[in-house]
């Protein structure tokens, strides 16, 4: 996560009187602090939060190339590879042999969305690079950590960001103990969950994803923000959090 | 793999889910085409198909653990979309929250639902 702001964590001096006035938007983690480098006089200049963003999507763009076949098609590419989705074969009405033909026409159907303008729409916006240009506010932040600390009284949640839909807002609630790449993330959520959304026709309200070492990576939908939580899955109450937790996020986010 | 058993792994499902199953497809991941399904939507195969590549890369990408077993979606309007992932095979399903409740589902019906999947495949 540090990465994306520059490597100036051994420069960094919070505790110096002179820079008491300047709260960093990002805290680091205490797991995550690092010695102090030989040398250093403690006494460099806070990196603007503008450039902390570049130094975040520089990072980004450069692990997006090092990693192969991790970065997504761009759009010159997809115009080479087109998917072809709405083929004759997809489209025919084949024969269910679970289900009767009259019971069948009485269940539900999908609205038909244009998958192909979906799809489209996807592939342009799959190279973007969201960044974050603003703060929370000091009382919506706690307002977040309060909801949160109602379910992790046994230590279930592992990590929590807060994102603005727009994703003009970030705010890490709580941090986690390595590297994560929450904006990558967020990319890929927006443009999923715009693609669900305009396929049924419903507003996505929250998203859970079991992951592997029995993890649950969930995104609650508010008004006007997501919230990321990654739990254990194995501690976790999830059934009060979607419930109870879930409500006075709506409500109040 | 048994594909009287992959349409036995449906029925199991339907019977977990008591009514809520609105539609559901199995399918092997990368084709978006359904080998079994039930009230199938051959639209919602190809999307679900696309969603959960991009996903297993966006997860590795922002250095999360990959997908386990499921992921899903509570829309509004009282529809819950899953989609299971064994092996190569992926099994999407809209289910109608408003007959069946969440606990039910991920307890139950989804842990049912996969075990039918995995003796299915490995017949």
């Amino acid at each position: 996560m540090w990465k994306l702001f520059g490597n100036n964590h051994s420069k960094d001096n919070r505790n110096s009187p002179k820079k008491k006035a300047v709260k960093p938007l990002f805290p680091r983690h205490p797991v995550r602090k690092s010695t102090p480098s030989s040398g250093s006089d403690n006494k460099t200049k806070e990196i603007p939060f503008e450039e902390r963003i570049s130094h975040a999507k520089k990072a980004i763009d450069q692990r997006k190339q090092e990693r192969e076949g991790i970065h997504f098609k761009t759009k010159e590419k997809s115009e080479k590879q087109p998917v072809h989705i709405e083929t004759p074969e997809l489209t025919e009405k084949k024969h269910d042999p679970v289900m009767p033909e009259k019971e069948k026409n009485e269940t539900f159907q999908a609205p038909e969305t244009s998958f192909a303008a979906i799809q489209n729409q996807t592939d342009e916006n799959k190279d973007f690079i969201p960044t974050p240009t603003e703060k929370y506010d000091h009382e919506t932040e706690q307002l977040v950590r309060n909801i949160i600390n109602h379910v992790n009284k046994n230590q279930s949640v592992k990590a929590a960001y807060l994102f603005s839909i727009d994703f003009k807002k970030f705010a890490e609630i709580i941090p986690f103990d390595k590297d994560f790449f929450p904006f990558q993330f967020y990319n890929y959520f927006s443009q999923a969950s715009k693609s669900v959304e305009n396929f049924y026709d419903s507003r996505n309200d929250y998203l859970i994803i079991h992951l592997q070492n029995d993890l649950l990576l969930s995104i609650l939908t508010g008004k006007e923000n997501y919230l990321m939580l990654l739990m254990d899955s194995d501690k976790s109450n999830l059934g009060y959090f979607l419930t109870i937790s879930r409500k006075e996020l709506k409500n109040n986010l | 793999m048994d594909t009287k058993k992959l349409k036995q792994a449906i029925e199991v499902l339907k019977e977990s889910l008591d009514g809520a199953l609105m539609a559901t497809d199995i399918w092997i991941a990368g084709t978006g085409t359904p080998i079994a399904n039930y009230n199938s939507n051959p639209r919602a195969t190809a999307l679900f198909d696309r969603i959960t590549k991009d996903l297993k890369k966006s997860l590795d990408a922002a250095g999360f653990p990959q997908l386990d077993t499921y992921y899903l979606l509570n829309l509004e309007g009282n529809k819950i979309v899953a989609v299971l992932s064994f092996q190569n095979y992926l099994w999407g399903m809209l289910v109608d929250s408003e007959k069946v409740n969440l606990g039910l589902l991920l307890n139950i019906a989804i842990p049912d639902a996969l075990k039918a999947l995995e003796d299915a495949i490995n017949s």
